[in-house]
């Protein structure tokens, strides 16, 4: 815009200039509405690059709908529970392609909290993933000692209430509610973010049941259809 | 192109238009390789939005993703702009800026794409190196203010998407910025450096270029001049040619003018030999006498005409400035010719318009000789009328004007410019020379001799109707002399003055007598004519056949001599090396040149050689004698 407005400045003045200098009545030059026309043309350029932009970043920025996790863990759950250590949830669609930078936060996290509790993913969406997602999402738990479950039927998911890609739950060892939300600041990016440092400090002072459970907004696809809103 | 005060604005200027040239060239291909650049950006954004992030899931449904759509769409609107401008108007400054804005934008679309990777920062470093290809430091600066504004913008309003994290953020772009800056500062100096060479390689260009200017100047010059001397050497060669034609042509004019009174001479001479009877009829011998004496003198005239002809090309034609009246000049020559015009039928008038000095200063042989070429030429191209000699003195100027009229053929206005030129053995064609003769001398002669003493002839004429030729001659202050009404100058009597030399014969009678006269000559016919002429005058003579027979006689016999005519051409001993010999002994007694070396310079070589004068032949008798009389009357003078 900045420059946008020094060109029009610029050549607004110099067929001020000219037409000082001729001592005419103003009658644009050709060349000067030739100008006009290129600086019309570079303001609709500018605002519609700024628009896509705006609309890009609005859209990442964009959270999903977070989920009413219960506060106790649900007895309904078949996923397992390890006695004296906290549970840690991460629900992911294996297709949605944000889970790349949730997976990237959550590893993160895993390497500074290790030991202190009892990880689990949950690949959930209602998708069965072709056996090279399938390889891969296994061989990456493996290596991460981290527990692999497959809930295509999304039972788990509707226990827990989940609704978006990315919802890390974390239970303490009593199993209550310490957190629930998302770990990336928005939609695929990963990095350093509010969500991850509160579940990582959640996860180190192993908190109580009477703390109030840190709530973060979710960036990811949704678990379920539009329909089923 | 020697001033270099002069040069140095020009060379400033075009080394200028060189380095602007450079630009705009590095500018145009630089925009070609942006396009390619922004296509491949823009496809390689598709590729990673489709490869990273190619769908969006709601449970098992999906569509296509965002990022998808803005890799097409955003990516396209970015690359379209730069392009067009590219394509339109690749040497523009303001497409450069354009290009810069886009492709800074370019890179924090593929950043975002990229889920904000650090590596994908590169691209901003690169683009930043590749925008310092245009040399253009205000374009480079513009792409940092972009890549900054940006960082500064996200880095407020949503960090992670250009940081990768969202804590701590606020100072982040500072430090991007410094990075970018980092950069920047290195391309400036290169950019520098590149303008500096460029600017450098274009003072190299013109430098070679106005070397070049000046041989292909040179060259046209030398061509110009080449050209030149081709055209002069070739009107050279013709000239030359031309005057080769014309001197072939006039030694055969001349052969034939010299032939026919050769021809008259012969035959009257072998005719009075031969023919007795004829020798002793008194009428028929003095008339073929009189025919060999006009044709002998006809030869005589055309030698003197080559003479002039030779003294005007070798610069020598001297003029003497004397007291001499121009009236009694024209009278002569009119007296002269009026006999050949009676001959002719024709009238011969001499028309004063005006009062003519009674005296002038000029040369009264040489008018009297361009009056007989141009009188004598009226009347041979005139067959009946009148010739008229036309006399006005012009006071303003001091010259009087002599016109002669005739009303004879005329000439046609191609043969009048033709003979305006007075180019020397022209005439006006060659049947003029069939049907009158002539040499094609004498108008030049006379010319040339009007040129000096006044101004050129001009000449008017009609085909039928006649010639005029007119010309000026200087009179000289005349303000304080008398001047000659039309009647007084027909009243006065100046014919008597004029004599032929028939009549004058008849007074040398014995005004030689009581002289010894030796005369050196070693032609025979010669030696025997000047013996007889100077006997009949009263001299007693004696012959000798060469300078050493001479001295010989003079040393040797003891003979006295009052004086000695000398051929300077002879053999044994020339005169030249008697006179000298004779000098050198002391011999006092006058001596007088007799040869018919009659080029400029000859009178002068025979006074260095001892001569008292100088005698041309073949000369009359009277004024043999009278050059006789003259030296020896000067002699006496001097010896007392």
């Amino acid at each position: 815009m900045l420059l946008t407005t020094t060109i029009i400045g610029r050549f607004i003045a110099s067929a001020n200039v000219k037409t000082q200098n001729s001592k005419s009545i103003a009658i644009p030059s050709p060349q000067f509405r030739r100008f006009l026309g290129f600086c019309l043309i570079i303001i609709v350029w500018f605002v519609l690059v700024l628009t896509g932009f705006l609309l890009l970043c609005d859209y990442s920025t964009r959270p999903g709908a977070s989920a009413a996790v219960p506060t106790k863990w649900p007895e309904n759950s078949t996923l397992p529970q390890v006695d004296g250590r906290q549970s840690l949830l991460f629900f992911i669609h294996p297709c949605c392609p944000c889970s790349m930078a949730s997976l990237n936060v959550f590893e993160r996290i895993l390497v500074k909290t290790a030991s202190s509790q009892d990880a689990t993913v949950v690949l959930t969406g209602g998708v069965e993933p072709n056996q090279k997602t399938r390889d891969w999402f296994q061989n990456w738990c493996q290596k991460r000692n981290v527990r692999l479950v497959w809930d295509f039927r999304r039972e788990e998911a509707e226990i827990f209430h989940v609704k978006t890609s990315g919802q890390t739950i974390l239970y303490n060892k009593n199993g209550s509610l310490v957190f629930s939300g998302g770990i990336t600041a928005g939609r695929g990016h990963a990095g350093d973010n509010p969500g991850q440092q509160d579940l990582q400090a959640a996860i180190h002072v192993n908190g109580s049941d009477q703390a109030t459970a840190k709530c973060h907004p979710l960036y990811g696809c949704s678990i379920w259809e539009e329909t089923n809103e | 192109m020697n001033n270099p005060k002069a040069v140095r604005p020009l060379f400033e200027e075009q080394v200028y238009e060189h380095y602007q040239q450079n630009l705009e060239q590095n500018s145009r291909s630089l925009c070609q390789v942006f396009i390619v650049l922004m296509l491949l950006q823009w496809i390689g954004g598709i590729l990673v939005a489709v490869f990273v992030s190619p769908l969006t899931w709601s449970g098992t449904s999906s569509q296509t993703h965002v990022h998808v759509w803005a890799a097409v769409l955003l990516g396209g609107l970015l690359c379209s702009l730069p392009i067009g401008l590219s394509l339109s108007y690749p040497s523009w400054r303001w497409t450069r800026y354009v290009i810069a804005f886009s492709q800074m934008l370019t890179s924090a679309l593929l950043i975002h794409l990229t889920g904000g990777r650090i590596e994908t920062h590169f691209h901003v470093f690169g683009s930043l190196a590749f925008i310092a290809f245009y040399r253009d430091i205000s374009v480079l600066l513009t792409a940092t203010i972009v890549t900054t504004a940006d960082h500064v913008l996200r880095g407020i309003i949503w960090p992670q998407s250009i940081y990768g994290v969202v804590v701590d953020a606020h100072w982040r772009w500072m430090e991007h910025a410094g990075w970018v800056i980092f950069e920047v500062v290195f391309l400036i100096w290169a950019v520098r450096r590149w303008n500096n060479d460029a600017r450098h390689i274009s003072e190299q260009q013109t430098r070679l270029q106005m070397q070049k200017e000046v041989v292909e100047s040179q060259v046209k010059e030398r061509t110009r001049e080449l050209r030149k001397s081709q055209a002069k050497a070739i009107r050279a060669e013709k000239s030359a040619e031309a005057a080769n034609r014309a001197k072939s042509h006039f030694l055969a004019n001349m052969s034939h003018e010299i032939r026919t009174p050769m021809t008259a001479i012969i035959g009257f001479t072998d005719l009075l030999e031969e023919d007795k009877g004829l020798a002793r009829d008194s009428k028929h011998a003095s008339m073929a006498i009189q025919t060999i004496r006009n044709n002998a003198n006809n030869l005589l005239t055309i030698i003197n005409d080559i003479l002039d002809m030779s003294k005007i090309e070798a610069g020598f034609l001297k003029f003497e400035l004397i007291s001499m009246s121009p009236i009694q000049i024209v009278e002569e020559v009119t007296s002269l010719l009026k006999l050949r015009a009676i001959e002719k039928g024709i009238s011969i008038h001499t028309v004063y318009e005006s009062p003519i000095p009674e005296t002038i200063h000029s040369d009264p042989t040489r008018l009297r000789q361009i009056l007989m070429n141009l009188v004598g030429n009226a009347i041979k191209f005139t067959e009946d009328g009148c010739v008229k000699i036309h006399l006005c003195f012009h006071s303003e100027v001091n010259k009087i004007e002599f016109r002669i009229v005739d009303t004879g053929i005329g000439m046609t206005s191609e043969l009048r410019d033709e003979i305006g030129k007075f180019n020397a053995f022209h005439q006006a064609d060659v049947s003029i020379t069939r049907s009158y003769g002539g040499t094609g001398l004498g108008l030049k002669i006379s010319n040339t001799l009007a040129s000096e003493l006044g101004d050129g002839i001009s000449i008017k004429s009609e085909p039928g109707q006649g010639s005029s030729f007119c010309f000026r001659i200087a009179t000289g202050d005349v303000s304080s002399l008398s001047t000659l009404t039309s009647q007084q100058a027909i009243n006065t009597d100046i014919l008597e003055k004029t004599r032929p030399d028939s009549v004058q014969n008849s007074s040398n009678v014995l005004r030689l007598t009581g002289l010894n006269i030796l005369i050196v000559e070693d032609s025979i016919d010669n030696g025997r004519l000047f013996s007889h002429l100077l006997k009949k005058a009263g001299a007693q003579i004696e012959l000798a056949e060469n300078g050493l027979e001479a001295c010989n006689l003079i040393y040797d016999t003891n003979q006295t001599f009052d004086l000695i005519l000398m051929d300077m051409q002879m053999p044994v001993m020339d005169g030249y090396t008697a006179t000298r010999e004779l000098r050198k002994r002391n011999f006092n007694l006058p001596i007088v040149a007799l040869t018919a070396h009659a080029m400029s310079g000859d009178r002068e070589t025979c006074l260095a050689a001892g001569c008292d004068d100088y005698v041309i032949k073949p000369i009359s008798p009277t004024l043999l004698i009278d050059k006789i009389l003259s030296v020896l009357q000067k002699t006496e003078t001097l010896a007392y």
